[in-house]
């Protein structure tokens, strides 16, 4: 990836998320986190980018 | 010697016993005492050994007859370890204590974060040691026995208050009845439940957190290191966090949180505690039989009072705010509260400050109150996440961190440091040639200095200079002269670099040691006069 968020934005983005999907209720949570993955998605400007993040995702949820 | 008859035991801790004493006041004495401090815990005699130093007298009244019960606080950090050095209580501590430099977080079973505190052998103290409070509360106490100028009475509960504009009396209830105690200064150092606080009907101010903590000592050989261990939905107990502290005497503190749903009353028991605990150990493989000692329950508040200073009474520690668990600032800051308070309040009932020199204590320590409210409050959230979007988030960031380092920051408990009374009035603006070093309000780092002493030593008693060259110094003898109470010290080898110091550069530290001015180049002619503003402006005239 070109850029990376430092401590404090990671904190930022974390909180804004968080809160987010809060506000987004239980009924649209999937709905938000698919549609806020696919605006990411554009801003990167890179299908490798987005492939990579893919890639981590999923082995987040593997085991 | 009485011994302690009361209901605190332990299997590691024989509480002492501290009798009641008839004061002179219930012989119809009347002394108008120069402070009074009500609470007998670590921050008010601490507090005490404070202005002793400084060569007033308190008098500390006290409910209890004997320490707190439990493990309570148990990390202390370097500041601390330094606050106590200088008041001679370290030894006791150091000769007791677990320090320790790291750290280990784990999300299920796998390690996601591994805290490590910078820590040098150039270093006097660990950045944090692990010990029960109950020792803590005992060692301080120690050493204030020994000193002439600290009045400790027992068994003595406030139970009134008479604030006037040039005294303070208080209703103290004793097992022999009561007595008027006056005082010039009030320091309430009473606690969470303060009656202090009560008593002038002042309300702590903030947020409390829903998550709930069970927090238990256990008495278990173990060769395990002393660190601090965290696990995020472990295998023992699927959904909470549990956090696993060594201490002194084979004593183990476990602190486990307490999940949404979970029946309070059912979790309580002491049963179900011990279930608790045994799958945990089960999980980490310690196979050695174990004793449960202490148990109590644990609620992250960020609370505190509007002002620290009302009128001649100045609360400190728990009675001012109660701040999460999470990055060990509680009593750490209670602690940090009586040595920014002592020195005021000593130049003040002397009667070389003017008043006004209190209300900077307030201001300073409510500063560093907000700032620990806003770290506490990040590590709360992680700790006990509030709500199903920080839940998700904070699952998202433990699983990424597996393999990723980006997200591992997220974990970080963002342990206790030194605040930096940035905007404090008792700076002189800083010199802008300064491209370095620490800044008028912060806290030059404790540096070993060439003759094997530590900074800490050699400050701390008063007002003191560092000057940087033996010349520079001899031009201010005629200076010093005048302030005999001024300690200088001379830095002229690798000690400067830390302080971006040139021959010519000057720096005036308060008594507890942080930066009240500094200048890059001074001359001699105007030294004297640099001098005398920043100090008259550091002891509150402003």
């Amino acid at each position: 990836m070109s850029k990376t968020l430092s401590g404090t934005a990671l904190e930022q983005v974390f909180d804004l998320i968080a809160t987010s999907i809060d506000d987004a209720g239980v009924e649209n949570e999937r709905a938000f986190l698919a549609t806020l993955a696919l605006a990411l998605a554009q801003k990167t400007g890179s299908v490798s980018d987005v492939a990579d993040a893919v890639a981590a995702a999923k082995r987040a949820i593997e085991e | 010697m009485a011994t302690y008859e009361g209901q605190r035991r332990s299997l590691y801790f024989d509480y002492p016993y501290y009798p009641f004493r008839r004061p002179a006041e219930m012989a119809g004495a009347r002394p108008v005492h120069p402070v009074v401090i009500v609470g007998g815990g670590p921050v008010g005699v601490t507090a005490a050994l404070e202005l002793a130093r400084f060569g007033v007298p308190a008098v500390v009244v006290e409910a209890d007859d004997t320490v707190a019960e439990g493990s309570r606080a148990i990390c202390f950090s370097r500041r601390t370890l330094e606050i106590l050095d200088v008041l001679g209580v370290a030894p006791a501590v150091m000769a007791k204590a677990l320090p320790w430099t790291h750290g280990t977080s784990y999300y299920k079973d796998k390690q996601v974060f591994r805290l490590e505190m910078p820590h040098g052998d150039q270093e006097k103290f660990y950045p944090m040691v692990n010990l029960q409070q109950c020792y803590l509360e005992k060692f301080i106490i120690d050493r204030a026995a020994e000193e002439p100028l600290i009045d400790l009475r027992w068994q003595s509960r406030v139970v009134g208050v008479a604030a006037g504009p040039d005294r303070v009396t208080l209703d103290i209830e004793t097992p022999d009845g009561r007595y008027p105690l006056t005082a010039d200064y009030v320091v309430a150092a009473d606690g969470a439940r303060s009656a202090m606080r009560n008593l002038m009907g002042l309300a702590l101010k903030g947020q409390s957190y829903e998550g709930r903590y069970l927090i238990a000592d256990i008495l278990l050989k173990s060769h395990y290191p002393t660190e601090r261990r965290a696990w995020f939905d472990p295998p023992s107990n699927p959904g909470s966090t549990i956090l696993m502290h060594k201490q002194p005497e084979d004593i183990w503190r476990i602190d486990y949180q307490l999940k949404d749903g979970e029946d309070a009353d059912i979790e309580l028991q002491e049963d179900r505690i011990r279930a608790r605990i045994a799958d945990h150990l089960a999980f980490i493989g310690e196979t050695a039989p174990w004793q449960l000692d202490w148990h109590s329950v644990y609620k992250a508040h960020s609370l505190c009072l509007d002002s620290y200073v009302h009128g001649r009474v100045m609360f400190a520690g728990d009675a001012a705010h109660l701040v999460p668990i999470f990055g060990v600032r509680g009593l750490n800051s209670g602690i940090a509260d009586a040595n920014n308070l002592g020195w005021k309040l000593a130049a003040v009932a002397r009667g070389e400050a003017l008043p006004s020199l209190l209300q900077s204590y307030s201001d300073e320590r409510r500063a560093a109150t907000l700032d620990v409210f806003d770290n506490a409050g990040k590590s709360t959230v992680f700790m006990t996440p509030p709500s199903r979007g920080y839940a998700l988030m904070r699952e998202a960031a433990l699983r990424l961190s597996v393999h990723e380092t980006f997200p591992r920051t997220l974990i970080n408990p963002r342990q206790s440091q030194p605040f930096y009374y940035r905007d404090s009035v008792l700076n002189t603006a800083d010199d802008p040639a300064f491209t370095g070093g620490p800044p008028p309000g912060s806290l030059p780092p404790n540096e070993k200095l060439p003759d094997g002493a530590y900074l800490s030593d050699r400050i701390g008693r008063a007002f003191s200079i560092i000057a940087f060259s033996a010349a520079m110094r001899d031009r201010l003898a005629p200076w010093l002269a005048q302030h005999s109470d001024i300690s200088t010290l001379l830095l002229d080898g690798a000690g400067r670099d830390i302080f971006a110091a040139a021959d010519d550069s000057l720096y005036l530290l308060r008594p507890d040691g942080h930066v009240a001015a500094r200048w890059k180049h001074v001359a001699a002619a105007i030294a004297a006069d640099s001098l005398d503003a920043a100090l008259s402006r550091a002891r509150g005239a402003l």
